[in-house]
């Protein structure tokens, strides 16, 4: 018994030496990580204060003050319904389409028309928010493309402010990051595709399996523990509906439904100056991300799949 | 032909000549050479280019140099990065008490009684001006950049907000004399459907809104205007008891939105406005789309130049002092104030010794000479004084103010803009210190289209149009000048309030005349949960403060 206490330790420290140099190459990632992802942390401390900048950390001490402000404002649970819908929209879309568009890419049998398509699908993934807000906000202008086709197809009679209707506004975030991300989505999925056995396509073929059989026997069950594992990642970034396009489309008309967590941080902290509100609700989210995630990972792990942690 | 040429090289040898001369008579600081960092949120000028001649001197006989920091678009969030993080340039662009209650400005009295004859002249001229420079804490942080005026007031433009009108719909009713809202709206009503669009084909808009980000105040500031009232913002003054109300759920405001909501109706209000940006606005009055706005005249003045640049002059707007009903009195035009918590103020971080040289700086760009180059110009080239001491412009000179290239390499307008300046006259009944506003400059420089609605309306120029005699204002007054500080109850509440009308006010303008009373019943009920009260209570302790300290109602 004493023995193994004893060289526990030992082994540790001669494995430590054995593995110096992996050790060395990983302290920088090490401190980057508790440079800018744990010593932020301390900041925390404001939400608990009624923080001026001018006396920095020696603001007074409010305790749970701002957290129940944040409750009790209706706003606030308006940005919470905003931000769970539109990330839930966003995730639904994400894997159906980059799933979708995956399967179809991988039917595909001309090489070249392949890696056209593939390509042209992810250039939009470079395009930075600023330039896709212009666009899309140029398409739903009462004169833009949107409202002519939609006119043409005689779907409404007169043309429509889109991004005046505050209840479109979910599903122009929805589509747009779909227009943006699906073919960069695909990629890892393809990757996954590429590393299924295609003796296994041959032999389905011989049994008498159709392209669609195949599909659904072959290729989904291949990609299954890549998509759980996105899956779980994605799970906690629910609280993250994304920021860049919600504050590029949003205005006074559709604000109700276009403030996400974020949008209320940077509204109620850095314009109005109330960092501590604004720091409750980012620990909020943050706390809340975790959760999500810890128990995303705990069902499938209880499902018999891949676990991330 | 020869001769020609040899007579305007002449002259252009003389004219460099003079300005040689008139550029060594500046008066210069002896002083070690520094570069002063500044943030600015004025972002109508382009950083200045490396050759503009102003920069260049400011540089040789001052020994300054600028970095420039331009907040160009959401000028609160920039700020409120810059106090997170404590981070700031020597000289701070003020424009609400944000800077003053984080604690990042530096206490002035004291540097500008010890370094600064000019700036303690120029600022403690008028009493109540310097008092009310001094915060609550008893300390002056800012340098105001407007409205602390000498000698008499001489700006004959008008700036301020107005019922604004294409010149063209005026024009094409042989300028009829409009005074209601009522003849307002009839009007444009009539232009647009005589002109469904404008020469090159775009679509007239009756009456456009400017809501982005805060420039949405246009949003609500109209009712009290229209009612006869001063502009206070976002309330209302009673000028009898002093008592402070927010007025955007009043009579008055109810009044004005159930005409918008008509107007509406007949197709007159665009209803993009509530989603276009601050560009788009512009973009749409440079286009000379817009037959009618509420605004200030300095948030589009930029599409004005756009179409002057383009002579088309009938297309730019003229201000209108419109009301609810004939009886009412307008009162737009206000005297003007000095602008408080708006301007310069030095970072609480610069060093005591820097903070004294930028002092001396901004002391020594007070002095008339320099203020001539930053308004004037340079004698010979840029103006010339004929035989009754009058500045004036050759007609080749005028067209170079006009050109906003030229000015970018001329004059130093990003840095003049939010400066502390001088305004007003140079002696008492001497020379205005804006070139434009001395009478014969000022008669020159009038567009022709311009003249003629003077003349149709008896009128000087626009600011007489709005009101020939302002009354005096108030001690109190105005009322806008009251900020709650940030992270507030207060400021909380009165945010809330501007998201609710932002988000609201829309719908009761775009709804169906029938459901006009039910949006409105509902945009009441809306503001009701903002805790205004709050608010209120706040303002009308500023205001009885004021009214204490510098003298009553009137």
């Amino acid at each position: 018994m004493s023995s193994v206490a004893i060289n526990r330790p030992a082994g540790f420290w001669k494995r430590l030496l054995t593995q110096r140099q992996l050790v060395l190459m990983s302290v920088p990632i090490v401190l980057y990580v508790i440079l800018f992802t744990y010593v932020p942390l301390a900041g925390w401390t404001m939400a608990f204060q009624d923080f001026k900048p001018a006396k920095g950390f020696a603001s007074p001490w409010v305790g749970w003050k701002w957290f129940q402000y944040l409750f009790s404002d209706d706003l606030f649970v308006t940005v919470m319904r905003n931000t769970l819908a539109m990330s839930f929209i966003n995730l639904v879309f994400n894997f159906t389409f980059a799933i979708g568009l995956a399967l179809l890419l991988n039917e595909v049998k001309n090489k070249w028309v392949k890696s056209l398509a593939q390509t042209i699908s992810y250039l939009p993934h470079f395009l930075s928010w600023v330039v896709v807000a212009g666009l899309v906000s140029s398409m739903l202008a009462s004169d833009g493309v949107f409202n002519v086709i939609l006119k043409w197809l005689g779907i409404i009679k007169e043309p429509k402010v889109w991004l005046g209707e505050p209840k479109a506004f979910w599903w122009i975030v929805g589509f747009t990051n779909v227009w943006k991300e699906v073919g960069w989505n695909t990629i890892i999925y393809l990757a996954a595709i590429s590393s299924i056995d295609p003796a296994l396509y041959e032999a389905a073929q011989i049994d008498g399996c159709g392209r669609f059989s195949r599909m659904r026997h072959i290729t989904l069950p291949g990609i299954k523990p890549t998509i759980v594992v996105l899956l779980i990642m994605n799970l906690g970034w629910i609280m993250e509906s994304g920021f860049e396009i919600q504050y590029l489309l949003k205005n006074g008309m559709n604000q109700d439904y276009a403030q996400s967590i974020d949008i209320y941080v940077v509204t109620y902290g850095l314009r109005n100056g109330n960092y501590s509100l604004a720091t409750a609700g980012g620990m909020f989210k943050s706390v809340v991300n975790i959760i999500l995630l810890m128990t995303a990972n705990w069902v499938s792990g209880k499902l018999g799949e891949e676990k991330l942690v | 032909m020869k001769r020609l040429s040899l007579i305007a090289a002449l002259l252009a040898i003389a004219a460099t000549m003079s300005l040689a001369q008139a550029v060594d008579k500046l008066p210069t600081t002896k002083l070690p050479p520094v570069e002063i960092s500044v943030f600015t949120i004025n972002a109508n000028f382009p950083i200045p280019p490396e050759d503009n001649r102003v920069y260049k001197l400011i540089k040789e006989k001052l020994g300054v140099t600028f970095k420039w920091d331009i907040a160009v678009a959401e000028v609160d969030q920039k700020i409120g990065v810059m106090i997170a993080g404590q981070d700031y340039p020597d000289l701070l662009d003020i424009n609400s008490p944000k800077f003053i209650d984080a604690g990042a400005c530096m206490p002035l009295e004291d540097l500008i009684e010890k370094y600064a004859p000019n700036l303690k002249r120029h600022y403690q001229a008028d009493p109540i001006t310097w008092a009310k420079m001094h915060e609550k804490d008893g300390h002056v942080y800012c340098l105001l950049n407007y409205g602390v005026i000498e000698n008499g007031y001489t700006d004959q433009s008008y700036w301020g907000p107005a019922m604004f009108i294409q010149k063209a719909v005026m024009k094409e009713f042989g300028f009829p004399k409009i005074t209601t809202i009522d003849e307002y709206f009839d009007i444009i009503a009539k232009y647009k459907a005589k002109h469904p669009t404008t020469a090159d084909g775009k679509p007239t808009i009756g009456f456009s809104i400017l809501t982005y980000d805060w420039h949405r105040f246009d949003l609500c500031n109209p009712p009290p205007f229209l009612a006869g009232y001063p502009n206070d913002g976002d309330g209302i003054v009673d000028p009898k008891t002093g008592k402070y109300r927010v007025q955007y759920y009043g009579p008055e405001a109810k009044r004005w939105y159930k005409i918008l909501n008509a107007m509406n109706d007949k197709g007159l209000v665009d209803r993009e406005s509530f989603v276009d940006n601050y560009d788009q606005y512009l973009a749409k009055l440079a286009n000379g789309q817009v037959l009618g706005v509420h605004d200030q005249y300095w948030q589009f003045q930029e599409a004005s130049k756009t179409l002057f640049a383009q002579k088309r002059v009938w297309e730019t707007l003229m201000p209108l002092p419109i009301v609810f009903d004939k009886s009412t009195k307008p009162h737009w035009r206000d005297m003007p104030l000095p602008n408080l918590q708006r301007g310069y103020g030095i970072s609480a971080k610069t060093s005591r010794e820097k903070a004294i040289r930028i002092i001396q700086f901004l002391d020594a760009q007070l002095d008339p000479a320099w203020q001539k180059v930053f308004t004037w110009g340079f004698e010979g080239s840029d103006y010339i004084i004929d035989k009754d001491g009058q500045p004036v412009c050759t007609p080749e000179q005028r067209t170079r103010w006009d050109d906003v290239t030229w000015r970018s390499h001329n004059l130093a307008e990003l840095w003049w803009y939010d400066a502390p300046k001088l305004e007003g006259r140079f002696t008492k009944n001497g020379q205005a210190h804006a070139l434009r506003n001395n009478p014969k400059e000022y008669q020159a420089s009038q567009y022709p289209e311009d003249v003629e609605i003077f003349k149709a309306y008896g009128v000087s120029s626009y600011a007489e149009m709005m009101d020939k005699n302002p009354p005096p204002n108030p001690a109190w007054y105005p009322a806008w000048q009251i900020v709650p500080p940030d992270g507030s109850a207060e400021k909380l509440a009165f945010t809330k309030a501007q998201d609710t009308y932002a988000k609201d006010l829309p719908k009761v303008i775009l709804a169906k005349p029938a459901d006009f009373e039910k949006e409105w019943a509902n945009y009441v009920d809306d503001l009701k949960k903002c805790n205004l009260q709050l608010f209120e209570a706040y303002i009308q302790k500023g205001l009885d403060e004021r009214m204490a300290k510098f003298g009553k109602l009137k």
